[in-house]
């Protein structure tokens, strides 16, 4: 047998083999070595995005809105944000693959902010753009919204400690989309002051190869 | 850790990074014979394996260097482009362009190499191209639903088969490694004069590695011993 | 002794198989590449292109804005107004000063380098001894549009989707690469005389 074949096929086996060992990064891991450059945005709170920014951005037809619950079903069931859907943490990367389209907006959405932000590490590890997390979660925006009004006094900014991840409103019955704060109206924007956030990158990922 | 922006590293010099790459490309599908339509389609005849051959260990040497860099951190693999998948688009049109390719002799990018050194069919095969281009950009607003039917974005074959990525990769290792040995058998039946290898095992495995199935041709006669 | 020449072309120089096999390499063309090392060296090449660049080969989609710039010198007004051509060539758009033009002209650069340096660089026609130059010219052309067409059907030729997808282990490139053979393939006894 010639002498280069079973050198070239055992490495090739060879070098197979370490790669099953090695294993690929996970999201998790992926993020971590990129570190530097996406942690600012967290620290800075400038992947964060406020109760009005959302609501202006709910009405705002020219965005592509996604709003994705990273939630329990249970708390889901409860209440969640109307045209919101549920999504576990594991099921973050089908998103990741679909088509990127630049002009979507997406928000992740916890009842506080550790499981929100997690998986916000995920999708920006996988390159998502337009990804952001709401700001104190759906505990402030209960905080913020009280029966399609704004509560009074209004709560200046989410200060639940930032491991709170539990829903701390109760709720007689699970109302889900149907409870009138899933979607406040369009008036209270006048009444709201925020911080605008969203940066909306409309450069589409460099399509590579032939095409 | 790559890939980089390279453009932004200043148009002249990126353009310069894609221009090279380019050069190596063109050279090396040239050494390997494939400005030569005859070479390319004696594939579909097992006539000629050097599409197969280069083709198969160009992919999984890649594939592995690839992976073992991602393996270890000096490459982020979601920042690579990956073709998204479009099953009808992708079926239909590669067997149109299976079709395409017995009867041209060629693909856009031999057909580059042919027409580089003045062969001139491949350089009918390139205008050909050209032609193609604009004929589907005429077409393409009938066709559009079928075009982005059944589209999974960037789906990778781990994802598709839930399988560790190793394991995919000695998976197409193993592929290749049978392809080679069940078309070098075919070559050896259909064309026992031609066949420009020996078997791998066995006893008439010893001897020369490889002999050309087509020569390229050069200006000088050769004188007969 | 009788030399068991085949003939392949009547329009290509062959040297007598006898001198191949008594292996004199004095006398013997500049062969081509080994196959597998060529292979391995592309390989290495489409891994630092993924490296460096993160995109792989590929060559339709230069040739792609090629034809939109060339349809804008002469149809301006077509190309502003169909989304396909559009987006790449539409008035004040640059089509050329793009990557994937510049990769393309660096295969037409490259493919001549190494055809010069080996001295094949050379006018003729590739093709089976049955055919004449002429039906093999048009052929050639009609394979082309074909290859046209389908490369940008299927988003990629078989540099950029087949290999270059391939080594991503894209799905979509896969199921193509099957494709391409399984057509190639079918279509093989219906053309065979065109090259055996």
């Amino acid at each position: 047998m010639k002498r280069w074949i079973p050198l070239a096929a055992g490495i090739w086996i060879g070098l197979g083999l370490v790669i099953t060992a090695l294993g690929q990064p996970d999201p998790e891991g992926l993020y971590e070595l990129r570190k530097e450059r996406y942690q600012p945005r967290l620290d800075e709170r400038r992947a964060f995005v406020q109760p009005g920014e959302l609501l202006h951005y709910m009405y705002e037809t020219s965005v592509d809105l996604q709003l994705i619950d990273v939630r329990s079903e249970r708390d889901f069931n409860l209440f969640h944000l109307l045209d919101s859907r549920r999504l576990n943490e594991s099921e973050l990367t089908g998103i990741a693959r679909l088509e990127e389209k630049p002009q979507r907006l997406t928000i992740l959405i916890g009842n506080g902010e550790a499981a929100a932000v997690r998986s916000w590490k995920q999708l920006t590890a996988l390159k998502v753009p337009n990804v952001y997390v709401l700001e104190g979660g759906l505990n402030h925006w209960l905080d913020l919204f009280n029966e399609g009004r704004l509560s009074t006094p209004q709560p200046s900014s989410p200060n639940d400690p930032p491991q709170l991840d539990h829903l701390r409103h109760a709720f007689d019955q699970a109302l889900g989309a149907r409870h009138p704060d899933s979607r406040p109206p369009k008036t209270l924007l006048k009444q709201l002051s925020y911080e605008p956030r969203v940066q909306l990158k409309t450069k589409a990922r460099k399509g590579g190869g032939c095409g | 850790m790559g890939p980089f922006d390279v453009m932004a590293w200043g148009s002249a010099l990126g353009l310069g990074v894609y221009f090279l790459i380019g050069i190596a490309f063109g050279f090396i599908l040239e050494s390997a014979g494939f400005g030569d339509s005859r070479k390319l389609a004696g594939q579909f005849y097992a006539k000629d394996l050097s599409v197969v051959r280069v083709m198969f260990t160009a992919i999984i040497t890649a594939m592995l260097l690839l992976f073992l860099a991602s393996s270890v951190g000096l490459l982020d693999y979601s920042d690579i482009w990956v073709n998204h998948t479009y099953v009808f688009a992708d079926v239909v049109g590669g067997l149109i362009m299976g079709v395409g390719f017995i009867i041209g002799g060629y693909c856009p990018g031999t057909s580059l190499c042919s027409a580089a050194t003045l062969k001139l069919d491949g350089v009918f095969f390139v205008l050909g191209v050209f032609v193609g281009i604009f004929l589907f950009g005429e077409s393409v607003d009938w066709i559009r639903e079928a075009w982005f039917a059944n589209a999974h974005g960037r789906l990778t074959l781990p994802e598709l088969f839930g399988l560790p990525t190793g394991i995919v990769v000695l998976m197409a290792a193993a592929l290749a490694f049978a392809f080679f040995l069940v078309m070098d058998a075919l070559q050896r039946k259909f064309w026992p004069k031609h066949a420009d290898t020996r078997p791998w095992f066995g006893k008439r495995a010893a001897g020369e590695l490889q002999r050309e199935s087509f020569p390229p041709s050069r200006p000088k006669r050769v004188s007969m011993s | 002794m009788t030399l068991s020449i085949q003939p392949e072309s009547a329009s290509v120089t062959q040297p007598p198989r006898e001198a191949e096999r008594t292996s004199r390499p004095a006398t013997r063309p500049a062969p081509y590449w080994n196959q597998y090392a060529a292979g391995t060296a592309l390989g290495v090449l489409l891994f630092l292109s993924f490296y460096v660049t993160g995109s792989g080969l590929g060559a339709s989609g230069g040739l792609q804005r090629i034809v939109a710039w060339l349809t804008a010198l002469v149809a301006q007004n077509h190309v502003n107004t169909t989304p396909y051509l559009a987006e790449i060539a539409a008035s004040g758009k640059t089509p050329l000063n793009n990557w994937l033009v510049v990769e393309v002209a660096g295969v037409l650069v490259g493919g001549f380098l190494s055809g010069w340096l080996r001295g094949r660089v050379k006018v003729e026609t590739f093709r089976g001894p049955r055919v004449s130059d002429r039906t093999r010219w048009a052929l050639a052309l009609l394979g082309g549009i074909i290859m046209g067409w389908g490369a940008r059907f299927a988003r990629g030729c078989t540099s950029g989707h087949a290999l270059s997808g391939g080594a991503v282990l894209s799905a979509g490139a896969w199921a193509f690469m099957f494709a391409v053979f399984g057509g190639g393939y079918a279509m093989a006894y219906f053309v065979r005389r065109q090259w055996l």
